[in-house]
C-alpha cells in the first residue's frame, strides 16, 4: 500500500466521525482531528480500531496518543506497515 | 478518613437537601435499596461500579440518596461512591472543592494533557481494585440528545471492567418524570424514577473488547431507558 491509499484510507476513516463538513472539503496532512474536524475525542478509539482493520495492524497506546492531524496518522500506519 | 467522619452531618444534609429543599419524591426506592443490599450481601467482596445516565449537574447525589442506605453507609463507608467530575465545572470554588474532597471525588479534565488523564485513570482503576464503589456517566458528560447517546460513549469504563473483571457493573436510569432534556437538576417536586440492572458483562483481550463491554452497558441502558417511556410518558 503506497501513500496515496493510505492517506485516503485515513481520510476515508476519520470522515465517519467528523462533526464539520465545512472542514472536510478542505482536508490537508495538517488537519487537526479533534480541533478542525470537531471528531469528538471518544470516538478516537473507534478510529484507532478502524485503522488496525484496515491496515492489519496492531497500534499500541502510546502511538495512538500520538495522534493529532490527519498527517500523523498515515505516519503512524506507514511506519508500522515497514 | 476524614470523609467517613465528616458523613455523620452532610448525609443528613444531603438528604435533606434533596427531600425537602428539592422536594424529590422516588416512589420504589426502598425496592431499589433492598436490592442493592441483597447484591451487597451476595457478593460482599466485589467493587461495584455504577454506570448511569447523565442529564443532570446532581445526578450523584441522587444516585447516592437512591442507591444506598444511609446506615449502610455510615457502616460501610467504601459503598459511598467516587465520583469523576470535571473540574472545570466541579472545582470553580474552595466550598464546591471543599464539597467535592468530601464527597469522594477525583477531578478530571476533560480538555486536559493526555498525562493528567492517565492519571485519573491511574486513581480510579485503583480504587476499583482496593474495592471502592465508583460512580460514572459512560456518555461522559450530561446526554445532548435528551436520552442516551451511543455516540458519546467513552469506553474508558470497558476497560475498568476487563481490567478488573471482578467488578459488579450496574447499569442505573435516573430520571425526573418532567426531565425532557439535559439541565442542572430535575424540576422542583419532581418524581424520580430509578432502576438498576446487574450487567453479565462478556470480558475479552483487547481495545475493540473494552469498546463491546461498553456496548454491553449501553444496551442495559436502553433497555431501562425504554421502560421508563413505557411507564411514564
Amino acid at each position: 500500500m503506497n501513500q496515496e491509499d493510505i492517506y485516503n484510507n485515513v481520510v476515508r476513516i476519520v470522515s465517519k466521525h467528523a462533526k464539520d463538513p465545512d472542514a472536510l472539503s478542505s482536508i490537508h496532512p495538517e488537519t487537526h482531528i479533534l480541533n478542525d474536524l470537531k471528531v469528538n475525542s471518544a470516538r478516537l478509539v473507534d478510529i484507532v480500531l478502524d485503522f488496525e482493520d484496515t491496515f492489519d495492524l496492531e497500534i499500541s497506546d502510546d502511538d495512538a496518543d500520538r495522534i493529532a492531524t490527519i498527517g500523523d496518522a498515515v505516519q503512524l500506519v506507514k511506519a508500522l506497515k515497514n | 478518613m476524614v470523609g467517613h467522619l465528616n458523613f455523620f452531618w452532610f448525609g443528613p444534609l444531603m438528604v435533606l437537601f434533596l427531600r425537602f429543599f428539592f422536594a424529590y419524591r422516588c416512589k420504589n426506592r426502598r425496592k431499589v435499596r433492598r436490592r442493592i443490599r441483597e447484591l451487597i450481601a451476595e457478593y460482599p467482596k466485589r467493587p461495584l461500579l455504577i454506570c448511569a445516565n447523565h442529564l443532570t449537574m446532581i445526578d450523584s447525589l441522587l444516585l447516592t440518596w437512591l442507591l444506598f442506605d444511609f446506615r449502610l453507609l455510615i457502616n460501610r463507608y467504601t459503598y459511598f461512591p467516587w465520583n469523576v467530575p470535571e473540574l472545570a465545572n466541579f472545582g470553580k470554588n474552595w466550598l464546591m472543592r471543599g464539597l467535592c474532597y468530601l464527597g469522594k471525588c477525583v477531578y478530571l479534565e476533560r480538555q486536559g494533557s493526555i498525562a493528567s488523564k492517565r492519571l485519573v485513570w491511574e486513581k480510579i482503576s485503583y480504587l476499583n481494585r482496593f474495592g471502592e464503589t465508583l460512580c460514572v456517566f459512560p456518555e461522559g458528560g450530561r446526554s445532548r440528545t435528551g436520552n442516551i447517546d451511543r455516540d458519546a460513549a467513552m469506553y474508558g469504563v470497558g476497560q475498568l471492567v476487563q481490567s478488573n473483571p471482578r467488578t459488579l457493573v450496574l447499569a442505573v436510569y435516573l430520571r425526573g418524570k418532567a426531565q425532557k432534556t439535559y439541565g442542572v437538576a430535575p424540576k422542583w417536586g419532581d418524581r424520580i424514577w430509578i432502576d438498576w440492572k446487574l450487567v453479565e458483562c462478556k470480558i475479552a483481550e483487547g481495545r475493540k473488547a473494552q469498546r463491546d463491554i461498553t456496548m454491553q452497558i449501553f444496551d442495559q441502558l436502553e433497555n431501562m431507558e425504554r421502560k421508563y417511556y413505557a411507564a411514564w410518558q
